[in-house]
C-alpha cells in the first residue's frame, strides 16, 4: 500500500484521520494552524463527520426507492422497501446461463424485475388483489408508460428502457431507478 | 448513522475470499453509500441512487485501500474516501459549481431567533459579517451554522478562548450534533402538534354543528381542553429543546450568563449592522 498524503502533502493521511478521531498530534495541531490548506480539509471533514453522525435516516416514512443497474450477471441494487433479494430465473437462455431476478415486496404485493435482451421487465404478483391500478410513469413526463386498471393475478410490464420512473400502484409511488450496465463508465 | 467499526474491519479482512462476507459488507456500507450526498452535502434522492451506483461500481477497488489494522475509525477514512468520490462525480457529471455549501442548505434546520428577517439570504447575511469583528462573526458561526466554519472562524475561535484546534473541532463536532439531533426532535413533536390540531379541529365542528344532548357536549369540551393542554405541553418542550446546543456552545465561557450575554451581544451587533446596511440601501 502507497503513502497517500493529505491537504498540502506534510502529513500522511491515516496521522491526520487519528487526529480527527481524537488522538492527540501536536505536529498536526501546529501545522495546521499555518496551513489554510490542511485546515479547510479538516473543517469539512470534520463537519461530514459529526454532520452523518448526528443524523437518524430511520424516519423516513412513506418514502420508497428501488435502484437497480444491470451487471453481467447480477444485478446492483438499493432499496428503502424492508424486503428484497435476488433469485434465480427457471429458464435457462442461449448459452446455457440462468438470469437473475430481483423481488422485493410492498404490502401485498411482490415485485420482480429481471433484464431481458431489450430492456427491463417489472412483474406483479398481486395475490388476487381486487380492483388495482398501476402505472409507470418516467419521472418528468405525465402520461403514463404503462398502465392498468382492474383485477389480475399477475401484471407485467415490458421493454423497460432504463431511466428514471415512478411506479404507482393504487396509492403507493415507488420511485425507479434503472440503469443499464454502461451507465458510468470510469 | 454509524458504522459498526469493529464488524465492518473484520469483514474487510474476510470479504476477499468468501463471497458471503462481501456481500454482507456491501449490505453494510449500502445504506451509507446511498445516504452520503443527502446528509453530507444536502442532495436529493436522485442524486443518492446515482452515486450509489457509481460508488458501487468501484467498491472493490476503493476498500483495497483501507488497511483493516490501521489505528482509525473505518468511518473517518470513508467519510474521506466518500468525500472524493463525490467530487470525481460532480466532475463526471460536469456540476462543479456545487461543491460548495450554501446557508441557504441548512436555514430550514436553525432555529432562528438570530436573524429577525424570515426570508434572510445567504447574501445578506455574510454582507453583515462583513461589518462585524471577527470573533463575534465566529461566535454567530458556531452557534447557529456550525457547518459553515471557516478556517479564520477557527483559528480565531482558537487564539481568542485559549484552546487548542482540536478542541474547537471538537466542539463544532458537538454543537452539529445537538443541532441534528433537536431538529429531528422539532420534527417529530411539530408532526404531534399536527395530529392534535387535526383532532381539535374535528371536535370543533362536532361541538358547532351537532345537535346533541348537553352532556355529550361537555364530554366534547372536556376532550379539547385535554388536547389543548397536551398541545401545551408539547409547545413548551420545542421551545426548551435548544438547551444542548447551548450548553455545549457555554463551555467555552466561564459560566452560563456570560456566554448568553457575549452571544445577545453579537446578535445585537449582527442587527443592528443589518439595519444600518438596509438604511443605507447596500442590501435590499
Amino acid at each position: 500500500m502507497g503513502w497517500v498524503v493529505f491537504g498540502c502533502g506534510k502529513f500522511d493521511e491515516f496521522r491526520v484521520f487519528a487526529f480527527l478521531d481524537g488522538k492527540k498530534d501536536l505536529e498536526i495541531e501546529n501545522h495546521i494552524m499555518e496551513c489554510d490548506e490542511c485546515l479547510g480539509e479538516i473543517i469539512d471533514l470534520n463537519r461530514i463527520n459529526s454532520t452523518i453522525e448526528g443524523s437518524n435516516i430511520r424516519n423516513l416514512k412513506g418514502i420508497n426507492f428501488i435502484i437497480l443497474r444491470k451487471t453481467k450477471e447480477d444485478f446492483d441494487f438499493f432499496t428503502t422497501l424492508g424486503f428484497s433479494k435476488l433469485k434465480v430465473a427457471g429458464v435457462r437462455k442461449q448459452n446455457n446461463t440462468k438470469n437473475k431476478i430481483w423481488m422485493a415486496r410492498v404490502g401485498n404485493i411482490e415485485i420482480s424485475i429481471s433484464s431481458l435482451e431489450t430492456g427491463f421487465e417489472i412483474s406483479l404478483d398481486t395475490d388476487k388483489l381486487k380492483n388495482f391500478k398501476v402505472e409507470l410513469i418516467r419521472r418528468g413526463e405525465t402520461l403514463p408508460v404503462f398502465s392498468k386498471t382492474g383485477s389480475y393475478e399477475k401484471v407485467s410490464i415490458k421493454g423497460i428502457e432504463t431511466g428514471k420512473y415512478e411506479l404507482k400502484i393504487n396509492e403507493e409511488v415507488l420511485f425507479l431507478s434503472i440503469q443499464g450496465k454502461e451507465a458510468f463508465k470510469s | 448513522m454509524k458504522l459498526d467499526d469493529k464488524k465492518v474491519k473484520i469483514l474487510l479482512k474476510e470479504y476477499s475470499k468468501d463471497e458471503q462476507k462481501a456481500k454482507e459488507l456491501k449490505n453494510e456500507l449500502s445504506t451509507y453509500i446511498y445516504y452520503f450526498p443527502k446528509l453530507a452535502y444536502k442532495r436529493d434522492f436522485d442524486f443518492c441512487g446515482d452515486f450509489y451506483l457509481y460508488v458501487i461500481e468501484r467498491i472493490e477497488s476503493i476498500l483495497k485501500n483501507f488497511p483493516p489494522d490501521a489505528d482509525v475509525k473505518f468511518q473517518t477514512w470513508f467519510n474521506y474516501v466518500l468525500k472524493n468520490q463525490y467530487l470525481n462525480f460532480l466532475r463526471f457529471n460536469r456540476e462543479e459549481n456545487f461543491v460548495k455549501l450554501s446557508f441557504d442548505d441548512y436555514k430550514d434546520e436553525i432555529f432562528i431567533d438570530f436573524f429577525d428577517e424570515p426570508e434572510m439570504e445567504e447574501k445578506k447575511i455574510f454582507k453583515v459579517f462583513e461589518n462585524i469583528d471577527g470573533v463575534d462573526r465566529a461566535i454567530l458561526k458556531l452557534y447557529y451554522i456550525p457547518e459553515m466554519l471557516e478556517t479564520t472562524d477557527l483559528k480565531l475561535i482558537s487564539k481568542y478562548f485559549s484552546m487548542s484546534v482540536s478542541n474547537v473541532l471538537e466542539l463544532q463536532r458537538k454543537i452539529i450534533n445537538h443541532q441534528k439531533s433537536e431538529f429531528q426532535k422539532v420534527k417529530e413533536l411539530s408532526s404531534k402538534v399536527k395530529e392534535i390540531n387535526s383532532i381539535i379541529v374535528e371536535l370543533k365542528y362536532k361541538l358547532y354543528k351537532d345537535s346533541s344532548r348537553l352532556d355529550e357536549k361537555n364530554e366534547i369540551m372536556l376532550k379539547i381542553a385535554r388536547l389543548e393542554a397536551k398541545r401545551f405541553k408539547i409547545v413548551k418542550k420545542i421551545v426548551s429543546l435548544n438547551d444542548g446546543v447551548f450548553q455545549a456552545f457555554s463551555t467555552i465561557f466561564d459560566s452560563r450568563k456570560k456566554a448568553q450575554y457575549r452571544l445577545k451581544i453579537a446578535r445585537e451587533k449582527f442587527r443592528f449592522y443589518f439595519l444600518k446596511l438596509k438604511k443605507e440601501g447596500l442590501i435590499e
